[in-house]
C-alpha cells in the first residue's frame, strides 16, 4: 500500500513544490528594493557630511529604540498558529 | 446534484465494525461540507489580504494576481460546498463566518509574517486539500459530486504553489530559516486533536468516500503521509529545518492527538 502509495507522493512532490519554484522564476522575484539603482540616483549628491552623521546618529538612536520594542515584543510573542483545511 | 446521495446503498462491509446506518454517514458528510464551507469563505478572505500585502512588499505582480485570483475561486469554491451539504440536508448558515485571524507569532517582520501566512496556508493547508481532492475523485460516482471535486483540485494546485513560489523567494533571500522552531505550533493548527483520536463508527465508514469526505482513518494517514512526503521535503528543500515539525509529527503518530 505504501508502495503503491509512493508515485503518487512524488508526483504531487513535483506538481505542487517544484511548480511552485518555476512559477517564482516565471514570475520574476525581484522586489522593489531589489532593484539596481537608476541613472538618477547612481549621480545623487553626497549629502553634507556633518549632517550626514548627524542623520546616522539619529538613526542608530531610532534602531536601538525598535531594537528594544523588537524585544520587548518577542517576550510576549504568541506560538503561532495553522489554516484549517479539508 | 442528481438522485439519492450516493453511497446510501446497503452493502455488507468487509470489516468487523459496526455498520453505521446511511443516514449518519449522510449527517457526517453533511458535516463535512459545512465544515469545508467555512473554510473556503475564511480562505477567500484570507487570500484577499495576503493579495494586498505581497502587493505592498513590492513582490512580483504575478504572485499577487495568483492571490487575487485564488481568493475569488475560495469564494466559488464555498458555493460548491454549500450545495453539496443542503443536498445531504444540512444547508450552511445564512451568513458566513467572521473573517479568519492571522496566524503569525506576532513579532516577526512583516516579510517573515506574510511568509509565515502563505507557508500555513499554502504550503501546508492547500498542499494538504489538494493530496485529499486527489484521492477522493476516484471514488466519487456521481458527476456532480465529481465535477466540483475535480474543478476544486486543478484551482488548489494553484493555490499551493503560490506558497511553494513564495518560500523560493524568500529562500532566495535567505529569509526562511526562522521558520523550523515554529512549525509545531503551525501544524497544530492545523490539524486538532480529533484528528489523531479514534472516531465513530459513521466517521470510518467507506460509505463517505462516494460522498466526497474521507474516512477518518484514511484522511489522518493520507495527513501523515502528505507532511512526510511533500510539505517537509518542500520546505527542507528551501532550508528549513523541519526536525521539530517531525518530532512533532512523532509525538502525534505515538500518542494518538495527546502530544504536545
Amino acid at each position: 500500500m505504501a508502495q503503491s502509495n509512493k508515485p503518487r507522493a512524488n508526483k504531487l512532490l513535483r506538481v505542487l513544490v517544484a511548480g511552485g519554484v518555476a512559477l517564482a522564476g516565471a514570475a520574476g522575484t525581484a522586489r522593489a528594493e531589489d532593484k539596481p539603482a537608476t541613472e538618477s540616483e547612481k549621480t545623487a549628491k553626497p549629502a553634507d557630511t556633518a549632517a550626514a552623521k548627524e542623520q546616522a546618529k539619529k538613526e542608530k538612536a531610532k534602531a536601538e529604540e525598535k531594537a528594544k520594542a523588537a524585544a520587548k515584543a518577542k517576550a510576549a510573542e504568541s506560538d503561532g498558529g495553522g489554516v484549517k483545511g479539508w | 446534484m442528481s438522485g439519492a446521495p450516493p453511497g446510501a446503498e446497503p452493502g455488507a462491509p468487509l470489516d468487523p465494525r459496526p455498520v453505521a446506518p446511511p443516514d449518519a454517514v449522510g449527517a457526517v458528510a453533511a458535516a463535512a461540507w459545512r465544515f469545508r464551507w467555512q473554510v473556503e469563505l475564511e480562505a477567500e478572505v484570507r487570500f484577499a489580504r495576503l493579495a494586498g500585502r505581497i502587493e505592498r512588499l513590492g513582490a512580483a505582480p504575478a504572485l499577487v494576481e495568483v492571490a487575487r485570483r485564488a481568493s475569488a475561486d475560495e469564494a466559488r469554491h464555498a458555493a460548491h460546498c454549500a450545495r453539496l451539504a443542503a443536498w445531504l440536508g444540512q444547508p450552511v448558515p445564512a451568513s458566513p463566518p467572521p473573517p479568519p485571524p492571522d496566524v503569525a507569532p506576532s513579532g516577526l517582520e512583516e516579510e517573515d509574517a506574510l511568509t509565515y501566512e502563505l507557508v500555513a496556508a499554502c504550503c501546508v493547508t492547500e498542499s494538504e486539500s489538494v493530496a485529499v481532492l486527489t484521492a477522493l475523485l476516484p471514488a466519487a460516482r456521481d458527476p456532480a459530486l465529481r465535477a466540483a471535486l475535480h474543478e476544486l483540485a486543478e484551482d488548489e494546485v494553484i493555490h499551493a504553489r503560490l506558497g511553494w513560489a513564495w518560500l523560493a523567494v524568500a529562500a532566495a533571500r535567505g529569509r526562511t530559516a526562522f521558520l523550523g522552531p515554529h512549525l509545531p505550533a503551525m501544524l497544530r493548527g492545523t490539524a486538532d486533536d480529533e484528528l489523531f483520536g479514534p472516531a465513530d463508527a459513521a466517521s470510518e465508514e467507506p460509505a463517505l468516500l462516494a460522498l466526497g469526505v474521507l474516512p477518518h482513518a484514511t484522511k489522518r494517514e493520507l495527513f501523515v503521509r502528505s507532511l512526510e512526503e511533500v510539505v517537509f521535503p518542500g520546505l527542507e528543500g528551501a532550508g528549513v529545518d523541519t526536525a521539530a515539525a517531525r518530532w512533532w509529527l512523532a509525538g502525534r503518530k505515538a500518542a494518538g492527538g495527546t502530544a504536545r
